[in-house]
């Protein structure tokens, strides 16, 4: 890929989480090493599914023997994390100069879902792109020239997914609500089997798919972080 | 270190020995010391140092404008003569392109 | 996707690639095999090409004929451009103008094998080594091109081009850039700026530039300090050998000089071409080589013992030159060492030869039409006329029936050979030199090789050492190439015989036509050849089956060609000894295979010199003197090329613009939701509403 399609790929995969990151969390230092330590987290769940991998010789050509694992271990990561900064509250609270931090529980949920996200939408674009370099596009023996773009879109709809999953799953332990964190789980599996689609060329379809289930779990999470219709009809409205 | 908690004095020696330090070729130290102390010579309400602190701080300024344009016209010269020159560009160079004369 | 990517890591690391994880720059870039132009520089110019740093990009555009060309030359839509140029179109003015176009629209030149229409393919000059020969207009007139040396000659070896030129030798690889040429380029010639095009990548970046003095000091600089080289002085070995052993007491004095007197026998090693390993120099300078060999062996069988010659002093010392093809660099050096006393090279050991222990020089230079010879020299010596009749005795005589037609030259119209520089040292060396009228219109290319100058291998697997009667033709055809070389050489030969013993050869044998056809077979189809494995130790690794490399080449460069020149002449002009292998081991005493491969113990004479121009060895040399070759080569990381699509520059921007709408409607929102989150998040508590605070 050429310099100006790799600075668009990048601007459309990382730009909302760029916003984010500037208007939301940069000004708050607490909250990025949040953010860091939820990118770490998932890394650590990668290893992990990355070893049973390597372990797992015959079915290592299975690739949704290693998805489905996959999830799983990311899901049980994002619960250690909640447990972790659910039991780290009193201290955050003691370092924090803002104190909004521990005393709004999505913020927690928003921040490390963030971190997850960004490092996964990374880890899935940063591989097609470093793969990428040079002065090329697809197309020469078979895929399609819009191959990238899908690419960042799919890592965009991958990171706002990991944020709004992260606010609906704390939400869910906290007040015990299980059908939300088998939506999450399970909304989870759907769309990362969805993408074994790419391999047959589908991008377009998946891509829809993705985006629909996207916008569902942000809905989702809206309403879960306390925000109602009335709340969005004003916003819009600018009253 | 916050400048603003340092006593007057403090500050006026400092301000003096940045600007005695950038005598030894340093021109980096002088642009720091505009930087670090034009709040303390311009925006702050007077003081005894503070015309002291306001004549280094122009000095500084001065001689890190100097600096710039000596270095900006050597870089032009250099750049634009450099073919030219021959083995004498190369002995003075410490990076010499690849593939290029 | 994620997960997908998780799994790839671990490929990555792995380095395996499953069924599913087809890496996709594999299903975008496709490797095309070829063999690039270079850049060399000499005293003042910088010839041959080089890509960009990054590697020099082009849309394919195959040229049939040659108004294709002016699509390209003209107003073309999507520039840069890479011409794909058949060999009859690859003519000095069509890549005159495509290097005026200049690289904007012509970033590459690709140069396809397909010679149906060539004709003649010869890009030396028209007067090769011109400017270090004799010093005279009559030697070689380059406004006169069908007097010269090389009437075909182009001159393109001597140009510096802007772009990267790429050979593409095999078919496979052709058919890969013509189907992608049809298939993304050629329709619709006026939306190619709208459409993704099929485009070539070629990688050849050269370190060097401007000229020999500029690279070598920049490459000796002091401030050097990644130690980064910038060019290499072309650089490898002549072999020489002699017919007798030299008498080399080992307590001779330093510095004394010889009585012996030589005949020194010489022709040229190596061969120049366009093109990076790609270049045989069939006719230009293996089928001299192989007349230099024959003639080494068969004096070799036919002399007497040494000591029984009217004078038992002479000797004949046989030298073939390397780097000639680059202003004589060889035989410059011999030169230059020769008047220094510095050759031998001190490490071979024995007294030092000066210009006076040389009787004669008789030099092989390029023998095209191997049937018509001349015997050039610069002024008619009694010398030239005795050896044109001891030539022209067994040329013409019916007991061999060889029918060469010798006759002689002597004027200042020298061809371009070794001796050249010994007559620049002094006009007065007795030189003579053996060449033929140019006829080669493949001098110094690619397409000098075994079809150029028909060459078929008779592959009898008989012995090719010994000598055979002169009716003996081993089945080969009278006109065949081994014939001709087997009558040149036992000409001279037989020649230098009665030189050397003043008497007629009276013998009935002569030069066995097998060991032209094993030589040849070696040089220009396959170094796995029976002359090579006689003449190495017995149970060497085999030889790849390609040809050696005959360019002069840079330090640790192949050397291939001297190596195996050195063993053939080791195998071939030594003397069998009854020495059991275990005791044969200190030179010159040297073990070889055999040519049946039971083992035979030598006494050898061969060995090497250095060829390195002068230039390089004197302090403050000055460059631009054109007294020394001044031929250097310069340093590049890598050869490569790929077919990819070039995404159109409309894909282009409209990516760049989504990602750029993207990312400022992004930072629009998450401001405008970040400033008003109370209103969104109303009915919560205030610490609630800061979510987005």
């Amino acid at each position: 890929m050429t310099l100006p399609e790799f600075f668009g790929c990048t601007f459309i995969a990382f730009g909302p989480p760029f916003a984010l990151f500037v208007f939301t969390i940069a000004n708050d230092p607490v909250r990025i090493i949040i953010l860091i330590a939820a990118a770490f987290f998932w890394l650590l769940s990668l290893l992990l599914s990355s070893l049973l991998w390597f372990a797992m010789i015959p079915l290592r050509d299975v690739l949704a023997f290693g998805v489905f694992f996959s999830v799983l271990f990311q899901e049980c990561f994002r619960y250690i994390i909640y447990r972790i900064l659910r039991s780290t509250e009193q201290g955050l609270h003691a370092v924090a100069e803002d104190t909004r931090v521990t005393d709004n529980k999505h913020i927690l949920a928003y921040v490390s879902g963030l971190g997850f996200g960004i490092i996964s939408g990374m880890f899935a674009l940063v591989n097609v792109l470093a793969d990428m370099s040079g002065p090329g596009t697809m197309g020469l023996k078979s895929g399609t020239e819009i191959f990238f773009i899908t690419s960042a879109a799919q890592a965009l709809s991958i990171i706002l997914l990991h944020t709004f999953w992260s606010v609906i799953f704390f939400n869910a332990f906290d007040t015990s609500n299980y059908l939300h964190i088998c939506y999450v789980v399970g909304s989870h599996l759907f769309v990362s089997l969805l993408t074994l689609l790419n391999a047959s060329e589908l991008y377009i379809t998946t891509l829809l798919i993705n985006y629909i289930i996207t916008i569902i779990t942000g809905v989702l999470a809206f309403r879960v972080a306390g925000g109602t219709s009335r709340g969005f009809k004003k916003f819009i409205t600018c009253q | 270190m916050d400048i603003s908690k340092a006593p007057n004095p403090r500050k006026l020696q400092l301000c003096r020995t940045y600007f005695f330090a950038g005598f030894a070729f340093l021109p980096f130290v002088w642009a720091i010391n505009v930087c670090w102390f034009f709040q303390e010579a311009f925006r702050k309400p007077p003081y005894p140092e503070q015309s002291q602190i306001k004549r280094f701080v122009i000095y500084s300024a001065i001689g890190t404008l100097l600096w710039l344009l000596v270095l900006t016209a050597w870089i032009v010269i250099f750049q634009t003569n450099r073919t030219a020159w021959g083995a004498t560009a190369d002995y003075i160079s410490f990076i010499i392109p690849l593939g290029s004369a | 996707m994620s997960h997908a990517a998780a799994i790839w890591l671990l490929m990555l690391l792995q380095g395996t690639l499953t069924a599913l994880g087809e890496r996709t720059r594999d299903k975008m870039y496709e490797p095309i095999l070829g063999a690039s132009c270079f850049r060399r520089l000499n005293g003042t110019h910088q010839t041959g090409c080089s890509s960009t740093y990054s590697g020099s990009v082009g849309v394919l555009h195959l040229i049939n004929v040659e108004a294709d060309l002016e699509f390209l030359l003209g107003n073309p839509p999507s520039p840069p451009y890479a011409p794909l140029i058949p060999p009859h179109l690859f003519t000095r003015s069509n890549l005159m103008r495509l290097k005026e176009a200049g690289p904007k629209n012509i970033s590459v030149v690709l140069l396809i094998n397909n010679a149906e229409k060539m004709k003649q393919f010869s890009h030396e000059l028209n007067c090769p080594n011109q400017y270090s020969g004799i010093n005279s207009s009559e030697t070689c007139d380059a406004s006169n091109p069908a007097n010269s040396w090389n009437p075909w000659g182009t001159g393109l070896l001597h140009e510096d081009f802007p772009f990267p030129i790429y050979y593409i030798a095999e078919e496979k690889e052709i058919d890969k850039l013509k189907d992608c040429f049809e298939k993304f380029n050629n329709k619709n010639y006026e939306t190619h700026a709208l459409r993704s095009l099929c485009a070539i990548e070629v990688k050849s970046f050269m370190s060097a530039a401007v000229n020999t003095e500029v690279c070598m000091r920049r490459t000796n600089f002091i401030n050097n300090l990644g130690g980064s080289k910038y060019c290499d002085p072309l650089e490898g070995r002549n072999v020489y050998a002699t017919v007798y052993p030299r008498n080399s007491t080992p307590n001779a004095i330093e510095g004394t000089k010889t009585d012996e007197k030589f005949i020194l026998v010489t022709c040229r090693l190596d061969t120049a071409s366009m093109f990076d390993g790609v270049g045989l120099g069939a006719m230009d300078s293996v089928v001299s080589l192989a007349v230099f060999t024959q003639v080494a062996n068969l004096l070799r069988q036919i002399l007497p013992a040494q000591s029984s010659l009217p004078d038992p002093r002479r000797n004949v010392l046989f030298v073939t030159f390397n780097g000639e093809s680059y202003d004589y660099i060889g035989s410059q050096r011999f030169v230059y060492d020769m008047d220094k006393l510095d050759f031998p090279p001190k490490s071979a050991g024995g007294s030092p030869i000066a210009f006076e222990n040389i009787e004669f020089m008789l030099d092989i230079g390029t023998l095209d039409d191997i049937a018509n010879i001349k015997l050039h020299a610069l002024t008619g010596t009694q010398l030239a006329q005795k050896l044109l009749e001891q030539l022209n005795t067994y040329a013409k005589s019916p007991r061999y029936g060889f029918n060469v037609n010798i006759q002689s030259e002597m004027s200042a119209h020298i061809p371009p050979t070794s001796a050249q520089s010994f007559l620049r040292r002094d006009p007065k060396f007795p030189a003579l030199i053996l060449n033929a009228r140019p006829t080669n219109k493949y001098y110094h290319s690619i397409y000098d090789d075994s079809i150029n100058v028909d060459f078929v291998y008779a592959n009898t697997s008989q012995d090719f050492t010994q000598l055979v009667e002169v009716g003996d033709f081993k089945t080969l055809k009278a006109e065949s190439l081994q014939m001709k070389v087997r009558n040149i050489s036992s000409i001279v030969a037989l020649a230098l015989y009665q030189s050397l013993t003043g008497q007629e050869y009276t013998g009935t044998k002569v030069a066995n036509p097998l060991l032209a056809d094993e030589l040849l077979y070696c040089f220009l189809q396959s170094a796995d050849c029976p002359l090579f494995k006689a003449s190495s130790y017995p149970e060497s690794p085999t030889a790849l089956p390609l040809p050696p490399m005959r360019y002069i080449s840079v330090l640790g460069g192949s050397q291939e060609s001297s190596g195996w020149t050195y063993r053939v002449l080791g195998y071939l002009l030594s003397q069998q000894k009854k020495i059991p292998k275990e005791n044969c081991t200190i030179l010159p005493l040297h073990f070889f295979a055999g040519y049946n491969n039971t083992g035979e113990c030598r006494l050898t004479t061969q060995n090497y010199s250095h060829a390195l121009s002068p230039a390089f060895l004197i302090d403050g040399y000055d460059w631009a003197s054109g007294q020394y070759s001044t031929w250097t080569e310069s340093t590049w990381s890598q050869f490569s090329a790929r077919i990819f699509l070039r995404p159109s520059n409309v894909h282009q921007v409209t990516t760049l613009s989504v990602g750029i709408v993207v990312l400022i409607i992004s930072f629009c929102l998450v401001y405008i939701i970040s400033s008003r989150s109370e209103v969104l998040f109303e009915d919560l508590p205030a610490s609630n509403a800061a979510l987005f605070g």
